[in-house]
């Protein structure tokens, strides 16, 4: 058995706490372990010495001030531990706090003010209004194969206005006769047939 | 035999028919596409007359406005085309009962690339238009584009009357 248990034992037999079958295991130990017997006797010694000392009367009211007074100790320990504290240690907190604030701040910034990049606008794009006149034409070809001939007589009465029918190079323009289907170029002969017909008949008149 | 026949001839047309409607519709798709190109072309055409009175263009300003929007169109036009190109395969990938998602992935890529192409002669067109037009003329110009697109609408408009006027009329 170890010593030190015995030591414990010890103590717990005079508190009066240690089993019958303890107390005898102890009684066998001693008998073996000379230094354990003299830490026994010594223990006894104190026991019997302390209960020759006189027990002393104390008033309540040195309770009180004993209290009050051990209250006053305590709370000057702990501020004097508080003002001992490294001063790194206490710059490490303030650092993790500035740290932390800085981080919701810029948390924050991004958040409220740093928009998502949205692809850029051109404002002199006419792609969008031109994808909603397609989307009121739709598919369908024969609509969209009139308003064609709608447009290009806006062209027509575009060019007759700016004047350049008179110009030599207008029916030359590439812009009026470029791309122009078999259709288109038989209302716009159809058309000056007309006209010339308007015209012959005015004059016979 | 009469009805081995009818199931002969039934089939006959069931194969027809899946071979020959596909390809109709592939030629109609490609006529309408022609057609919208068309259209966008006069559009254009028209916008030009318009905003060299509207925007009273100087001869000097009229000689660069009008190469760079039609080259810009024409370049645009290719990509158009290219984006109907990769639609319609797309259309076709999904009409597969299970569309191989890489190949898919790739028709996605090339058409956000196209797109950024057509992002890229936009801002190719406002840079210039800033470069060529004086502050007034450029707000002149934003004006005229509102004024111009109300006007082909109504233009749109008198073209669906004359159709009405034009279809028979019910007994």
């Amino acid at each position: 058995m170890r010593c030190k248990t015995i030591e414990k034992w010890l103590s717990d037999r005079i508190d009066g706490e240690l089993s019958e079958r303890k107390i005898k295991s102890l009684q066998a130990h001693l008998e073996r372990c000379p230094s354990c017997r003299s830490y026994a006797a010594a223990l006894e010694k104190i026991q019997d010495e302390a209960r020759s000392i006189e027990r002393l009367e104390v008033s309540p009211s040195f309770w009180e001030e004993f209290t009050s007074r051990l209250r006053s100790d305590l709370s000057s320990k702990k501020q004097e531990k508080r003002l001992e504290r490294p001063l790194v240690k206490r710059w490490r907190w303030a650092g993790a706090s500035a740290a932390l604030t800085l981080l919701i701040v810029v948390g924050l910034y991004f958040l409220l003010f740093f928009e998502k990049p949205v692809p850029e606008m051109y404002v002199f794009s006419y792609e969008d209004s031109l994808a909603q006149i397609y989307r009121e034409i739709g598919r369908d070809p024969e609509l969209e194969t009139l308003f064609n001939l709608v447009v290009l007589a806006s062209i027509g009465e575009s060019l007759e206005g700016a004047g350049w029918q008179d110009s030599a190079g207008f029916q030359e323009s590439s812009l009026l006769w470029e791309n122009l289907s078999e259709e288109e170029l038989k209302l716009i002969e159809s058309e000056i047939k007309k006209e010339e017909k308007i015209e012959e008949e005015s004059h016979e008149g | 035999m009469k009805a081995k026949s009818i199931v002969a001839l039934s089939l006959g047309l069931i194969i027809f028919s899946s071979v020959v409607f596909p390809a109709v519709q592939e030629q109609e798709n490609e006529l309408q596409e022609r057609l919208r190109l068309r259209t966008r072309e006069n559009i254009v055409t028209l916008m030009l007359l318009r905003m060299t009175r509207f925007l009273e263009l100087t001869e000097d300003q009229t000689a660069k406005v009008y190469p760079l929007v039609t080259r810009v169109e024409k370049e645009k036009m290719e990509i158009n085309l290219k984006i109907a190109g990769q639609m319609q395969e797309l259309r076709m990938m999904l009409k597969e009962g299970e569309p191989d998602p890489e190949a898919l992935q790739v028709r996605i890529q090339a058409l956000k690339e196209l797109r950024k192409g057509l992002g890229s002669k936009d801002a190719e067109v406002e840079a210039q238009l800033e470069e060529i037009l004086t502050v007034v003329q450029q707000a002149k110009y934003l004006v005229f584009m509102n004024v111009f697109f109300r006007e082909l609408r109504e233009n749109l408009e008198r073209a669906r009357n004359i159709r009405g006027k034009a279809a028979p009329k019910k007994k």
